[in-house]
């Protein structure tokens, strides 16, 4: 689960659809990157990050 | 070797290209096959429409749902990941159906068209002038398989046991067992299900002969058998020639691959050619019983020595890549894909040749038609011999001008044409013999041989030396001319 992304969406008043909307993606993409079914590609990581404010590092680093 | 689930996906590409490459050339040769089948009044017998129809059946099938349920307007990154992982997966689903239909229900088509013609069946089935040869028909899907690998090797190397190529040997031994095993049991299943269908084909079509009715399943266990033997056969030795390679590549010796294949493929021609030769010497070769035994035996290692053949072409284009040399690279790919097609084409052409002379064979007084398909068919195999003789010299002149080996070999692959084109003239005095063209591709087998080491020990030694774009820029690469 990526919670710290869904936690980004969310502060930022935006439903995944919206943010789809927003990265070019469907809203499927979202959902699954959410739930940790898919890995995206750097590209669309940066775009997601770009459109929440955050780095890489807030969104997809994982601690341990 | 570097494997992870992105390369995995990216593989998806090449198999769906294959999967279409496969359906399309199955459409040409079941037409061919229904052709001919008409020809010879056979339509009655639904076992011989079922094979390509059914391949291409499921062939159609994974091609609609993967362009259908991955398509459209949604379509995304994550989309065409999980289309691409769905080509991975579809692609040796395919294999495994186009594979199961075959060895299930060719067999039985094989015996029972032979049965109808000669019901001579302890010889028939194996016979080498049958109309259908169960191994044979497993080109079609090897056709397919190479061309995917070729497509593969144009972009980076992939050999069969990537994914456990790294492990110790005991473990890549137990693993290369393990899908031997695997490979058995499909083998064991298909010969079942094809045991059953014709035991059911015996039970519905009643009034067989009784040599029929033994031949018919006898012929389906041998198909399996050698089926199993040689496909089996031909997976141990590459996974021997690739662990062999990786060894030597770990040490920094480069184009082990290479010489693995070449020398096994080139062992194994060699070898065959001396036993036919000797056959032909002693006056025995197309003994009837001779041919059979010869033929059953020497058929997988055929096969085998032509799939070691081609992984050969494919790894020296795919290690000639840094001299970034398009008309090699170009001209070999042509020349590795025309020989491809041309074997599924003559295939096809062997099948409509055979029905046309069957249904139009003259009743004893009558007169020959003047024009054969046989001719026709012996035109083109020509034509297709002397096109890949042409796109092999280019290759030799290419590779003499980035100083890999001598030009004088360009006469290799014209040495067999010139004795056919020659032969054919009677009137110089020159009649084809057998012997003596066993013996020149014995000769060109030693000259490959000679020719390919010597390219190898020239690129172990010297670095190939990084090209420009455009062909012909050896010199200005920095290629030295021995």
């Amino acid at each position: 689960m990526n919670q710290k992304m869904k936690q980004a969406r969310q502060q930022k008043k935006l439903s995944q659809a919206e943010l789809a909307k927003l990265a070019g993606v469907a809203r499927q993409t979202i959902n699954m990157i959410e739930s940790g079914e898919y890995n995206p590609t750097l590209a669309l990581c940066l775009k997601i990050c770009q459109i929440l404010g955050c780095t890489l590092n807030d969104l997809f680093w994982e601690d341990k | 070797m570097f494997y992870d689930e992105r390369i995995h996906a990216g593989r998806g590409k090449a198999f769906r290209n294959t999967i279409i490459l496969a359906v399309v050339l199955l459409a040409i040769y079941g037409a061919i096959h229904t052709v001919s089948l008409f020809m010879l009044h056979d339509a009655a017998n639904p076992l011989a429409f079922i094979i390509e129809p059914l391949c291409l059946l499921a062939g159609l099938v994974i091609l609609i749902y993967g362009e259908t349920a991955f398509g459209g307007r949604d379509r995304d990154e994550m989309r065409e990941y999980q289309k691409n992982c769905y080509y991975a997966k579809a692609f040796y689903v395919f294999l495994y159906i186009f594979a199961g239909v075959y060895c299930v229900f060719a067999p039985i088509q094989s015996t029972f068209m032979l049965g109808r013609k000669s019901l001579s069946i302890p010889n028939g089935f194996v016979t080498y002038t049958g109309f259908f040869k169960p191994n044979i028909l497993l080109t079609v899907v090897e056709i397919p398989c190479f061309l995917f690998l070729l497509l593969q090797f144009k972009k980076s190397e992939l050999p069969i046991n990537s994914e456990f190529l790294a492990e110790d040997g005991t473990e890549y031994w137990h693993r290369v067992w393990g899908n031997i095993r695997k490979f058995s049991g499909l083998c064991v299943l298909y010969t079942l299900g094809s045991l059953a269908a014709s035991i059911l084909y015996l039970g519905i079509t009643s009034g067989s002969d009784f040599a029929f009715t033994v031949g018919l399943p006898l012929g389906v266990v041998l198909a399996g058998v050698l089926t199993w033997f040689s496909i089996s056969f031909e997976y141990f030795v590459l996974s021997a020639a690739e662990r062999v390679s990786d060894r030597a590549l770990q040490r920094g010796q480069i184009s082990g691959t290479t010489m693995a294949f070449c020398w096994a493929g080139f062992g194994i021609t060699l070898t065959i050619s001396l036993i036919y030769f000797i056959l032909e010497l002693i006056g025995i070769r197309y003994h009837e019983r001779v041919l059979t035994i010869t033929y059953s035996i020497l058929n997988p290692f055929a096969e085998l020595s032509a799939c070691l053949g081609n992984m050969f072409f494919i790894y020296l284009m795919s290690e000639l890549q840094p001299l970034r040399d398009r008309r090699l690279t170009g001209t070999g790919y042509t020349y590795q894909t025309l020989g491809l097609i041309s074997g599924s084409v003559l295939t096809g052409l062997s099948l409509l040749g055979t029905a046309l002379s069957i249904s139009t064979h003259p009743e004893p007084n009558e007169q020959l038609p003047r024009f054969s398909y046989y001719d026709a068919q012996t035109a083109l195999g020509l034509l297709i011999d002397l096109t890949t003789a042409i796109l092999l010299v280019i290759v030799i002149l290419r590779l003499y001008k980035h100083s890999l080996t001598s030009k004088w070999y360009c006469l290799v692959p014209v040495l067999p044409l010139a004795y056919i084109a020659v032969s054919a003239l009677p009137e110089m005095g020159f009649i084809y013999t057998p012997a003596v063209d066993d013996a020149l591709g014995i000769v060109t087998t030693i000259l490959y041989v000679l020719m390919y080491t010597g390219i190898w020990r020239r690129i172990r030694k010297h670095p190939l030396p990084v090209g420009e774009n455009e062909a012909g820029s050896a010199d200005e690469a920095g290629c030295q001319t021995e």
